[in-house]
């Protein structure tokens, strides 16, 4: 498989599909006040941190929104090869990288917990982000 | 001759130029068909996957639930009507919970419609986790549990809830209600900060997550746990079938 446009925003679209799935499913159990199963202990401990919540909105709804972002400018860049689309694949992919990245650290030395559906999370978005990088290359090569 | 073959020549030519327009605009079509036809199929997904993943988060509770063993009503829990009733119901709450507060009314109205018929139990699960005054608001249960006034101070606790909740400090607002309820307010004041209170209270915490209750409120029904019902109706449903069973 060759490092095309379309098959580097099909990978993209994916990657942000995991994340939105991740994503959706602890928006949805916060909002039903449930916990998912954890597997590592100190899950819940993330989940229900003063970190969760950001305006009164969790996290994770942000996360969902952020997925769907990506999935937009991914199927835009699959239909219309535009290089504005590309600029905005980038920007969103670098904020979510730089938010993960954050929360990774909130988790690391505040709440000094982990949770298994955010590291999913910030793992998927480091992808993304790598993802997006070779795609952004490729559109800057192009004049 | 010559003539009518220019006309043909020329004819053919308009023809292919038609078929070319044609394909193209077939093509333009197709093209037009294929991208819709991906954004569609995109935004299937993603509606599909939403619903499933509703459906997911409300079976995971279920089928976790279903291997819950719950200690049956004691002595050492606060209850309310006859234990010699065919229905047991248990409840693990918390005050600051606004779940709990959204269904205060529907088990104050079943208790009162039903009466005798439920055997009722509150346990005490504060989320102290996401909910601060969780722990302070259970105590304050139990010190009005002590002078025989517990449901009296739940009705002030859930219907006040937004009032105390984010409070630095809420003991002001408890007091306050122990004395609407005439209780003994130097008492309630003591038992609400007594070892017995806070032992209490982390005793029905730590039991409740022990056996793998993981959400408020959570209701059992003659030891079964039920799923949240979404209305009166509901919920008074299930308490009637279960009467019906026997």
């Amino acid at each position: 498989m060759s490092l095309t446009k379309n098959n580097l925003s099909i990978a993209c679209l994916i990657f942000a599909f995991i994340g939105f799935l991740d994503a959706t499913y602890l928006t949805i159990l916060h909002y039903k006040n449930a916990f998912p199963p954890c597997t590592i202990s100190g899950c819940e401990t993330v989940l229900t941190s003063q970190y969760s919540i950001v305006f009164g909105i969790p996290l994770s709804l942000f996360g969902s929104l952020f997925y769907l972002i990506i999935i937009g400018f991914s199927v835009a860049i699959l239909l219309h090869k535009r290089k504005i689309f590309a600029h905005g694949l980038f920007i969103s992919a670098f904020a979510g990288l730089f938010v993960s990245a954050v929360l990774f650290f909130i988790q690391f030395f505040e709440i000094k917990s982990f949770c298994q559906y955010c590291l999913l999370s910030e793992v998927i978005s480091l992808v993304i982000f790598i993802i997006c990088s070779l795609l952004y290359s490729k559109f800057l090569r192009t004049k | 001759m010559t003539d009518e073959h220019k006309l043909t020549k020329k004819e053919r030519r308009e023809l292919k130029k038609q078929e070319w327009q044609e394909k193209a605009e077939r093509e333009k079509r197709n093209a037009l068909f294929k991208k819709a036809g991906i954004i569609v199929g995109v935004i299937l997904v993603v509606v599909i996957s939403i619903v499933g993943l509703i459906k997911l988060a409300g079976s995971s509770g279920l089928t976790s639930s279903s291997e819950i063993n719950i200690p049956p009503i004691s002595k050492n829990d606060i209850t309310k009507g006859d234990p010699k009733s065919k229905i047991a119901l248990i409840e693990y709450s918390d005050f600051q919970c606004p779940a709990c507060a959204a269904y205060y009314p529907l088990t104050k109205r079943l208790l009162s419609e039903f009466g005798d018929k439920i055997y009722f139990a509150y346990r005490m699960f504060p989320l102290s986790t996401i909910h601060k005054n969780a722990i302070i608001s259970a105590q304050a249960g139990y010190a009005a549990h002590k002078q025989g006034k517990f449901f009296e101070m739940e009705d002030y606790l859930f219907t006040k809830q937004t009032e105390w909740a984010e409070l630095s400090d809420p003991t002001t607002a408890f007091t306050d209600y122990a004395k609407l309820l005439k209780l003994d307010v130097n008492k309630f004041k003591a038992d609400m900060n007594s070892g017995e209170a806070k032992n209490y209270v982390a005793n029905s915490q730590n039991q409740a997550s022990s056996i793998g209750i993981n959400s408020t409120p959570s209701f059992f029904v003659n030891g079964g746990r039920i799923i949240n019902p979404r209305s009166y109706d509901d919920f008074k449903k299930i308490i009637q079938d279960e009467l019906n069973k026997k």
